[in-house]
């Protein structure tokens, strides 16, 4: 599984480093990639981004860390090329 | 005009509806520019460049490297340095010939009424409803001409308001969408050349109108499709129960919703 740490980051951003992560895994073929946030409206965007980018995307679990800090596991599918 | 402005503005002189009268309109024009980002630099630079004598840029943010794809007025080392300044710094080296002063305030539905007083013309540059129905309904009641644009993603929309006249934003749009409809990160997502086309746009109608021509966008919603790239004119109406244009002035201030920061700065 990969990890990516994005503590310290808000929206847009926290997709733009998601997306770019979740697409070299999915050209990569494919795997789980877990997100750490503390930015709560991410937890929401997020998942609902990933859905509309129409890549086969999958959010397996949302884990609530603390008030603020969130994990989102994230199922990459293999990208064909 | 003196031998530098002819020069300068010689290939728009030239052009059939347009002579020394226009451009002396333009001249004694002074146009309030609201945001200084994907919309506001490309608006205000074609003004600028138009030859409209005074532009006051509003913008209380600063700029981010992150706002390069699109914000043309901005380089690489102003990062953190208010846009209004370095966007009316930029402009008057651009042209000299014209005066462009930075308003770094915030501009809410409180001040509004205040601070846009005594424009010849509003163009719209920012993408934040509390804003944008801030500067819809102080440009109503105060009688300023409103130039209306927005671009999110692949789309593009423009209006030209003329009061009294054209249907206004609240005509068309009388509330803002439900608080629930927050857009996702990747809506936020704009690319620099079609928000420029909105710019564009707007500066085009609002130089038009300044120079006493007739204008396209009069009570019509021009809406940009940049996937297509199929340009659509809507129809829009005056409403007589608008509480901004309407029969009755009613203050409806708008709350701010969105919570993807780079989608409220632009456009």
């Amino acid at each position: 599984m990969e990890t990516l740490d994005l503590r310290g980051e808000k929206c847009p951003d926290t997709f733009v480093y998601t997306k770019i992560k979740a697409e070299e895994m999915g050209y990569a073929g494919g795997g789980e990639l877990k997100v750490i946030v503390d930015y709560p409206p991410a937890v929401e965007s997020i998942p609902r981004s990933l859905e509309e980018e129409g890549k086969g995307y999958r959010v397996r679990e949302i884990k609530k860390l603390d008030e603020r800090t969130y994990e989102i596991y994230i199922e990459v599918p293999k990208f064909e090329e | 005009m003196n031998l530098n402005e002819i020069k300068r503005y010689s290939r728009q002189l030239i052009l059939p509806d347009f002579g020394t009268k226009q451009q002396l309109r333009l001249k004694q024009a002074k146009v309030a520019v609201t945001g200084a980002g994907g919309l506001g630099c490309p608006a205000s630079t074609y003004l600028a460049l138009a030859g409209v004598g005074e532009i006051h840029l509003f913008d209380f943010d600063r700029v981010e490297l992150s706002n390069l794809n699109r914000q043309f007025l901005y380089t690489p080392g102003l990062e953190g340095r208010l846009k209004a300044e370095a966007a009316a710094e930029r402009l008057m080296e651009i042209n000299p010939e014209i005066r462009v002063e930075a308003v770094c305030e915030k501009i809410t539905y409180d001040n509004a009424f205040e601070l846009l007083k005594g424009y010849s013309a509003i163009v719209d540059g920012t993408d934040n409803f509390a804003v944008r129905y801030a500067v819809n309904d102080a440009a109503a009641v105060l009688k300023v001409p409103l130039f209306h644009g927005a671009a999110l993603m692949y789309e593009g929309r423009a209006m030209s308001i003329i009061p009294g006249e054209t249907a206004c934003f609240r005509c068309v749009f009388p509330e803002p969408p439900p608080a629930g409809m927050v857009p996702t990160c990747r809506e936020a997502g704009i690319l620099g050349s079609v928000v420029g086309m909105v710019g564009a746009i707007q500066a085009t109608e609002a130089i038009r109108y300044l120079a006493g021509l007739e204008i396209g966008l009069k009570n019509s919603l021009l809406i940009i499709n940049a996937e297509t790239m199929s340009f659509d004119k809507v129809k829009v109406q005056r409403r007589a129960d608008c509480t901004a244009c309407g029969e009755r002035f009613v203050p409806k201030p708008v709350e701010e919703v969105c919570t993807v920061e780079s989608v409220q700065e632009d456009g």
